[in-house]
Formats: C-alpha cells, structure tokens, sequence
C-alpha cells in the first residue's frame, strides 16, 4: 500500500502496475468533494514521483464508480465567493492534466455510474473500460452550468462534437452501449470480469500492445473536424436543442457556443475558454435557482425516503383499464411490481394488453429493453375481472371514470375484498377525496395517489392525505410511488390538490387576458420564451378542454369569492364546438395526424374568440407575463398558508416537475424570495382591478410587511 | 473519328418509369424482378446481342438490405433472360452506385478482360425497412454526423452558396417542367422500357409512366412547403429536394471491336471516367471535383461539353454545384434539359445509369457531340462519366 486516504488509496500491482481506487471511508458513494480533489492530487504527485510506473488502473470500490459533488457541495458550490470557486477550478484541472500528462497508460475500469466530475475524471485517462449496467453523464446544465474540468474539452474530442453537444446539453446518461458505439470506452465488460479486462488491456497498453499515444495527441489538438464540418455540426444541434423541453435554460446554449468555439482550438486553448464560461455561469441567477431547486428536489425525496415504510409491496392492483389505468400497470410492471389488472370489459383488458405490448415493442424509450425484458413485463400484468383478485394485492388503486357515485361503489367493493392490512387508493384529479373516504370501514387506510397522464413521462405524482388517513398509509403510497420510479409529494385533500389548484390560477391568468384581446398563439410564445415547457393554450389542448373546464368549474365553485371566471371564457366555446385539444385533433391548435403530429395553428380560432374578447387593450409582452405568473404565485403561497403542501421547497418541487414551471427560474418560492416579497406584493397592485387572483392572500402580505422569506419559512417547517 | 476495336462503346440505354416508393406503381415487384424486367427490356431491343457473349452483369444498388441484400445483382441475371453461365456482382458506391458500375464496364474492356456488359442499377425501398439509426456513429470524430443527412447538407451549402429558398423553389419547377415537356413530347418514350406494375386500382398494367412529375406545379405551391430540417428560417423543403422513388436503368457496353463483329451501332463511347472525394460535410461538391478530374483526364475545359447531366440531389446541391463551376449562365442551353431527379425522383442504386441513359438520348436528340453526366455519394464522393457520341 503505497497511500491510504479517507477517499482513496494507492497499491502496486507489480512489475511497475499501480491501482488508484476510489473507496470513500465515510459514505457509501464516491463523490468528488474539495477533501477528495486534495486527496487525488496528492495520489497523482505520488504516481508522477514512483521511478518504476509502467500503467495506471483506476477503479472504485463501492457499487457507482465516482460521482461528482454531493448535493450539498454543489448547492454550496454555487454560493461560494468566486475566488473559493476559482481556486478549486484551477486544483482540479490541474490534477487531471497531471494525470493526462502521466508517463505511463492509464486505464479506468467504470463498474458503476459515473457523473459529473466522476466522468470527467475518466475522460483524462487514456483508455475507459466500462460495466454493462454504468452510466455516464454530465449532468452540469441541469445546475446551470457547464462542465468546468475540462469535460467540454476532452469529450468533444474523444467522441466528436455531436455526441458532446448531445451529452452536455442534454445532461442525459448515456448507457454502456452508445459508450462503446461512439468510442468513448475500448470495450464493455460485464461487472463480474471488469476490474479483470481493465487489468488485461492496462498490461497490454504497458507492453506497447496497444499505443495510447495517438489518443493523447488527439486530447491536445483543435478537433478534426473541416470547418465546414463543424458548422455543419453546429448548425444541426442548434436546430435540435430548439426542440427540448428546456431549451430556454441559459447553459444549454452557452454549452452549445463554448463546444463550437473551443473546437478549431488547441486544448489548452480550449480549457480556457471552458473555465471563462463556466465562471460566469456559476455566478448566474438561473445557477443559484437550479441549483437550489436541485438540493429542494434532493430533499423532497429524501422526506419521502424517509416515511417509506418498510412493508412489502410486492403485488399491486389497478382497476380500470383506461387511459390511466392501463398506464400505471405498464409502469408498474416495468418497475417489476406483480400487476393485477381488472376491468368489467374483457374486451378492455385484451386492448389494455396489446397496447402496452405493442408500445413495449415499438415506442423508443423502450428501446433498450432486452426482448427477455420486454416479455417478463408483460408477464406481470396479470388481467382479471373479477374483485377476488385484489385478495391479495399490498396496494390497490382503482382508476375508473370521473364520477363520485362509481368511485364510491368501486371503492367499497375493493375494500370488502382486500386484506385487513392493504392500502386502498384512488387516482382521481378532481374529486375531493375525504368525500370518496367516508363510505369506507377502513378510511385510516385509504388515500390519493395522483398519477399525471402520460404516465411514463411525468415525474410527479401526487400523495393526497384525507382526513382520516393514517401516516403508515401516506409512508406505502410514498414507497409504492418511489418504487414506480416518481418524485412524490405528500399534499392535503383539497379540490385540484396542488398541482391543479395551482394550474388553475395560471389558466384563469390566460383566459382573462384572451378576454382582453390578447392572442393566445402570441401567449403561448411568450410564455415558451420565458422557459415553460408548454404555453397555456398548449398546455389546456394536452390535458383536454373539457379536463381543463371540469377543474375551472370545480375550483370556482369551491372558492367563488376568487376563483369564478366572469363570463363566457374561450375554453367555454371550444368546449360547446367539442374542440377538445389534442384528443379531438383540434382544439388552440390543429393537430394533422392525431398525437404524433405537430401541432399547427388553428385557421379559425379568431372566428372561435370574437364573442369571448371584450376588450382590445394595448398590453406588452412584459403585462403578459406579469399577469400570467402572478396569479399563479398567488395561489402557491395560499396552498402554503393553508397547509395543503407541506414545504415552500416542496410546492417548487412540484410545480417544475408537475405543472412545468421552468426549472431555471427555481419555483415559484424561490423567485418570490429573489425578488423579496414586499417588491411582489407592491406589484401586484397594477393588476388587483382585473380580479382576486391578481390580489396577495394575508399570509404573503404579512410576510411582505415582515420582510420575511420562503427560505426562513420552509426552515422553520422543516422540523 | 477513329475508335480503337478496345474501346468501351454503349450501344443503348434503357431505364423503368420512375414510381413511387411503397405505394406506387411498382409495389408488386421488388428490387430483384424489377431489375430483371428492365434487362429484359433492354435485351428485348438490341436482339443481335449473343447471350452467351455477354461477360458479366454488373448492377448497382444502396440499400443492400433485405431483398436488395446478398448479391442482388446475381438474383436479378438468374430471373432474367440472361443465361446462368453469365456472371454477376453487385456494387456499393451509395448514391453513385450504378455510375461506378458503368465504370467497372468499360474498365474491364479497356483491360481486355471481356467485351460485353450489361452495367446499371436498381432502388426499390418499398422492400427495404428503414435503418434503425444512424449508422455512423463514431463518424463524429471525424466530421459531422449531419453529413449523413441530404437535407442538412443542402441548408449547410445553400447558406454557404448564397443560395435561398426561391431561387430553390425556382430550380425545381424547372425540374418538373422541363421534365414533363420531355413527357409530352415523347424524349422519355425513346428511353423507358415496360415493366409490370400496378395501376392506382391495383390492376397489372405494362407501366411507363414517371408518377413523381407535378406538370401543373407552381412557385406559389413550392412556396407552401415547410422547411425539413431548420423550422424557422429553413430552405430545404420536400418540394425541392428529390424524393426516393422505385425504379432500375441499365446499358449495354461492348469493345468497339464486338460492336462492329455484331454490326451493332454504338450510340456512343465512353470517352474518360473519373472518380474524386472531398469533405464529408459538402459532399456535394465532390460533383465539382470529378467533373473537373473528367476534363483533365481528356484535355478538354467545360466550354468543349455540349451537354451536361449533373444529379439533382436537391435543388440546394444542383446550384451549389453550378455556381462553383460557373455554368449557371449556360443553364439554359446545357444543363439537365430533360430535367431531373428533383421531378423524376431518385431511386438511389438506380440514379447513375438513369442519367447516363437520359443524357445518351438526349445527346441524339440535339446531335451533342460531347456530355458528362456526374453524380455523388453519400459522405462526400464525386463520380463522372464522359460520353462522346458516334451514331452521327
């Protein structure tokens, strides 16, 4: 043993042979903290000075094989002085030029996931050996940023600038296949034999069987690429990144500019221009906002993780094979659950079963499931049309139609069959659920587990706590929601719940300035623009027109002081014409080939609006988004006030991942305390004329007057 | 004019209709029969052809997948009237495949290794599932991916080109008129061979029809199109671009010499080939580099070429190309008059014996003594032909 560190040490091997291994002593992952840069950087002054060094393995003893900074260290990292920042920039890519610049081959066996600054830690090796199960990415857009250890520089030139664009920018991770495909490894291995066929190729390199210096000279020129090329490159990623759903999030195009500037550039060069980017990122709002939104996110599923109760959840039933139904099966059974499906039309059940075997087969985010996969998930799902199924089922949610009188029988006919101790839940959007709870023997048992439609592509789900619902019942809705691979919140029965009472407040925003003549196409940029993934016009087509007025309708009656829309609204009329968004193909707008298609102005809309504009008022791009978000602040922070969520971090949690604020403006709290309360709550007062949802509740306004914050706020509820 | 007894001659020309992909004309054949079909045409024509003379088919094709893959060239002879003991091979040039395959023809005369080939190729994707995905994907080292994209390219080259959307839109109705006057006007009935497909009812009719030329289209119609690849600000669109259709073309190719033992007139012979390669990214210009390789290669400059055939790729490519070799000024006198593939479609393994065939008979038609027809692959290849005429 030549160093043993609280992070890693160093042994020989033999014959000139030394392994580096990642073995954190104090937590069950690798992460790159300051502690641990200090640590390599003294393993790599050791390696430079050892006279015999012939090769250089790198591999890591713990299940992920490096991953970047914690949660905490990155949140600090943001926070920070600059000069702290700097300082710490310059360590790290000094050490990993220094292990770049080692006189003998590296070789890094990646048995696990590898992100971050754990990544870019192998991009400075020579040669990356990788398991079939680890992943790799660079995740650093997602806080704002971008990679700041040479990850720009290194990856565009091992892989090409493309496969960099995709990666940095997309801050996706990227499997042991495309690894292999696009270069980035010399070879896949399974876990069992990596550590094994690093060893071997490491030997092999040491021999000279294999000639890392090519790879090298690669790492320290400007790209191969033409300069025609390169536009080329560019040109086609820009185009692309104007279709992600984030786009509007400042680092993906500074990631985009920084990989083409420093592309015809040698590396030092390029470093260069990689660190000045990264710099000024870091000192950016939209850095602090996601970065905060980051840890919030960290610890929304750490309290959930928390109230997981330990009870098996092995099997659990849907009823309903519909739309939502069928959906959470599908998911459920790739999250390997054992699924009792029941429906009272088999017909249902067998279209339920073709669907999802054919969406297993054809859809590409399935892609890289193996055949095997795909049959054994299919194979969980076990269709029933009888109740005697859900016997002994740990969790049963029922999905059936909208309406509280079938709800209700459903409900009782579950929980006559069901075991003392399962948990019965419903998926409703709507109805109030202590309504739903009141026929049944066991409410202490029951709750609302709120699904959003698709299914596998929301993140979110929500908790929903009636009044009699034990805490060990809202810790297995939380585990079963973590086991289908969501980020839960656990909010109180109230109508919409959070995500839909809040939605409303923003829908009700829009539908009042299309009252004053403003165009909605014109809305829907505007809030694009802003960051939302959708504009509300798209948005109310996506969930339905007749959804969308079920909850209008619902909030209004349940808060008509404020939540009443005065009028005939525009979604009013296309629900009378059965324009109903992208289930009937039209709706704000045209949709030509039915879900796939995109989406197209609708020639007739104006027509559609005349009797619904009563107004023409000049309004400017800056009122329409003022009045468009404003409304929605309001409603967070009456949520807040009455309880129904619990934390200022949850809400922020929920409405980037459930209603699609964007993500790079924090949440809704975060913007309201970067802003300062009292600044909002002045205002507010420009637009208090148009209607209550333009007025603050008394909460926020004492707040304001106190000078309080969210951020003292969520900390004094935390405990 | 004296032509050596070993010198590569083609003594005809044929090619299918142009048809649709998937649900055209040609949807009850697939690639294999669809070629065999126009061998037998072009045998069919030119009876003084000994079968047993002939020395090898050699047949073009880019999609070698599916039923094109294997040696398609070799299930096409045994489905033709063509005897076993007559050898086949297929060639993989993309785009150009069949041009090289004419290439590989005179070559092998002008090597005295045979005297009598049947060169050409075939595209019928209606049989051919789609590749899964890029199939290039450690390409990104070197140049851009989005080089395996035609449309991308073509807004890469019209940006550096200066060339925009109308001047495309304009380029392409000249496409589609000039090949529907060469419809009317019965030029395309000189080159085109009978094969068996369907009808719109989906009754066998012999077809000869190009189901891809839009004779009423206008400039307010290319106008609506969408841009393909940049949504805002794009130029490249479906309309201006050539589509993928179905289709086969082949030439009989002989030494001088067996011409004459047969007392076969030659249309033409095959005066210089040439074959170039540049950056990936605007492989299109690689047309501009054969071309000019072509010229070297005879001595000749581009003012000595009475006609030219330059692949229309798409209309972005086809300019890029004129511009770079300064022909824009003569396009009315000497380029692509029969149109092109923007109107005809591009049925890609078929394409370089499709302009061959176009330009020979055009040749006859205006009594050109010279004309070159060039073509690219994929990635950044040019490949040219120079054919001199003789049935003068």
């Amino acid at each position: 043993m030549l160093m043993q560190g609280q992070y890693l040490r160093v042994l020989s091997l033999g014959s000139g042979l030394y392994e580096l291994v990642f073995d954190n002593q104090h937590a069950s992952i690798n992460t790159l903290d300051r502690a641990c840069i200090t640590e390599l950087g003294d393993a790599i002054t050791l390696l430079k000075d050892v006279g015999d060094l012939r090769g250089l393995l790198i591999s890591s003893d713990h299940e992920s094989f490096v991953l970047g900074g914690g949660v905490d260290e990155i949140y600090r990292h943001a926070r920070v002085p600059a000069a702290e920042r700097r300082a710490l920039l310059i360590e790290a890519n000094e050490w990993l030029n220094r292990l770049q610049a080692l006189s003998a081959p590296t070789v890094v066996a990646i048995n696990g996931d590898a992100f971050g600054g754990g990544f870019e830690l192998t991009l400075a090796c020579d040669m990356r050996v990788m398991s079939e199960t680890a992943r790799v990415s660079l995740p650093y857009t997602r806080w704002g940023v971008i990679p700041g250890w040479g990850g720009c520089v290194r990856l565009a030139r091992i892989v090409g600038l493309e496969h960099a664009i995709d990666w940095i920018c997309t801050g996706r991770e990227v499997g042991a296949g495309e690894a292999l495909s696009t270069g980035l490894v010399a070879n896949v291995i399974d876990s069992e034999h990596l550590r094994e066929g690093a060893l071997d190729l490491l030997i092999q390199c040491a021999n000279g069987v294999f000639d890392v210096t090519p790879e090298r000279q690669r790492k320290a020129q400007p790209l191969a690429l033409s300069k025609l090329a390169l536009t080329l490159a560019v040109e086609s990623a820009r185009e692309r990144l104007s279709t992600l759903a984030d786009r509007q999030n400042p680092a993906i195009n500074a990631a985009l500019e920084t990989l083409a500037e420093q592309a015809s550039m040698t590396a030092a060069d390029a470093s260069n221009v990689e660190a000045q980017c990264y710099s000024a990122l870091m000192e950016s709002n939209e850095a602090r906002a996601l970065t905060n939104l980051y840890r919030n996110k960290w610890r929304v599923k750490a309290i959930a993780a928390a109230e997981i109760k330990r009870a098996a959840l092995n099997r659990i039933g849907v009823l309903g094979a519909g739309v939502m139904g069928r959906a959470i099966a599908e998911r459920a059974a790739l999250m390997r659950l054992r699924v009792v499906l029941m429906d009272v039309k088999d017909q249902k059940l067998e279209e339920s079963l073709d669907e999802i075997a054919t969406r297993l087969r054809t859809d590409p985010d399935f892609r890289q499931l193996s055949p095997e996969m795909r049959l054994n998930t299919l194979r969980r799902i076990r269709p029933t049309l009888s109740y005697r199924e859900f016997s002994n089922v740990d969790l049963a949610i029922e999905a059936v139609i909208e309406d509280p009188g079938v709800k209700t029988a459903v409900l009782s006919a579950l929980e006559r069959v069901m075991s003392e101790d399962a948990v019965l839940a419903t998926n409703t959007s709507a109805i109030p659920i202590s309504g739903l709870a009141r026929s049944l023997k066991r409410p202490q048992q029951f709750c609302g587990i709120h699904f959003f439609n698709p299914v596998s592509k929301m993140p979110l789900v929500e908790v929903v706590r009636a009044a009699k619902t034990s805490d060990e019942t809202i810790g297995r809705a939380l585990g079963f929601a973590v086991a289908m691979g969501k980020t839960p919140v656990v909010v109180r029965d109230c109508p919409g719940f959070f995500v839909n009472r809040v939605l409303n407040s923003y829908v009700l925003g829009f539908l009042l300035l299309v009252r004053d003549g403003v165009d909605p196409y014109r809305i829907d940029k505007l809030m694009e623009d802003y960051g939302w993934r959708a504009g509300p016009a798209r948005t109310l087509d996506a969930l339905g027109i007749d959804t969308a007025l079920n909850i209008t309708r619902m909030l209004g009656a349940a808060y008509p002081d404020r939540l009443i829309f005065p009028g005939e609204s525009v979604i009013e009329r296309l629900r009378v014409l059965r324009q109903l968004g992208r289930k009937t193909g039209v709706g704000f707008y045209r949709y030509p080939e039915g879900f796939s298609g995109a989406a197209q102005f609708n020639p007739r809309l104006q027509e559609m609006l005349e009797p619904v504009v009563q107004s023409r008022a000049d309004i400017t791009d800056r009122e329409v988004i003022e009045r468009m978000m404003i409304p929605l602040k309001i409603e967070v922070a009456r949520v807040l006030e009455e309880g129904i969520i619990g934390t200022p971090a949850a809400a922020d949690v929920a409405l980037v991942l459930g209603v699609g604020y964007p993500a790079f403006r924090g949440g809704a709290c975060y913007a309201l305390d970067n802003e300062g309360l009292g600044r909002f709550v002045a205002r507010c007062r420009k637009y208090e004329e148009i209607g209550a949802i333009y007025q603050p509740g008394l909460q926020l306004r004492e707040m304001a007057t106190a000078g309080h914050t969210y951020a003292e706020w969520g900390a004094s509820h935390d405990g | 004019m004296t032509v050596r007894p070993n010198e590569p001659v083609v003594i005809d020309a044929v090619r299918s209709a142009m048809t649709l992909c998937g649900d055209g004309g040609f949807r009850n054949l697939d690639a294999q029969q669809l070629s065999a079909s126009v061998i037998d045409g072009l045998l069919a024509r030119n009876p003084g052809v000994d079968l047993d003379g002939v020395d090898e088919l050699i047949w073009g094709c880019e999609d070698t997948t599916c039923v094109q893959e294997g040696n398609l060239a070799r299930w096409a002879l045994l489905l033709s009237r063509l005897p076993h003991s007559v050898p086949a091979q297929t060639v993989n040039r993309l785009g150009a495949s069949s041009m090289t395959a004419v290439h590989l023809a005179a070559q092998a005369v002008l090597a005295g290794s045979g005297e009598c080939y049947i060169a050409g190729g075939v595209e019928h994707s209606g049989g051919v599932m789609p590749p899964m995905a890029s199939g290039a994907p450690r390409l990104a080292r070197i140049t851009a991916t989005a080089a395996l994209s035609r449309d991308k390219v073509g807004e890469l080259l019209a940006h550096t080109h200066a060339i925009d959307r109308r001047m495309q839109d304009e380029y392409a109705l000249r496409s589609h008129r000039l090949a529907q006057r060469a419809v009317v006007d019965g030029t395309f009935e000189q080159q085109l061979v009978t094969v068996p497909g369907l009808d719109p009812h989906g009754y066998l009719r012999p077809l000869k029809v190009d189901e891809l030329i839009v004779p009423d289209l206008s400039l307010d119609r290319l106008a609506g199109y969408e841009p393909s690849v940049r949504r805002s600000g794009g130029s490249v669109t479906e309309a201006n671009t050539a589509a993928a259709a179905d289709g086969a073309s082949a030439l009989l190719i002989m030494s001088a010499g067996r011409a004459s033992a047969l007392g076969l007139k030659p249309r033409a012979r095959i005066r210089a080939v040439a074959v170039t390669a540049c950056d990936p990214a605007v492989g299109a210009l690689a047309a501009v580099t054969a071309l000019e390789k072509l010229l070297d290669q005879s001595s000749l400059t581009l003012t000595d070429i009475d006609l030219f055939d330059i692949h229309e790729e798409g209309a972005a490519q086809t300019l890029a190309i004129l511009k770079e070799l300064e022909l824009l000024d003569r396009l009315d006198d000497s380029v692509n008059l029969n149109g092109g593939a923007i109107a005809l479609g591009d049925p890609s393994g078929c394409s370089g014996a499709r302009i061959c065939t176009t330009l020979l008979h055009l040749m006859a038609a205006r009594e050109a003594a010279l004309g070159a027809a060039v073509i690219t692959a994929g990635l950044g290849q040019g490949v040219a032909t120079l054919f001199e005429r003789l049935d003068r």
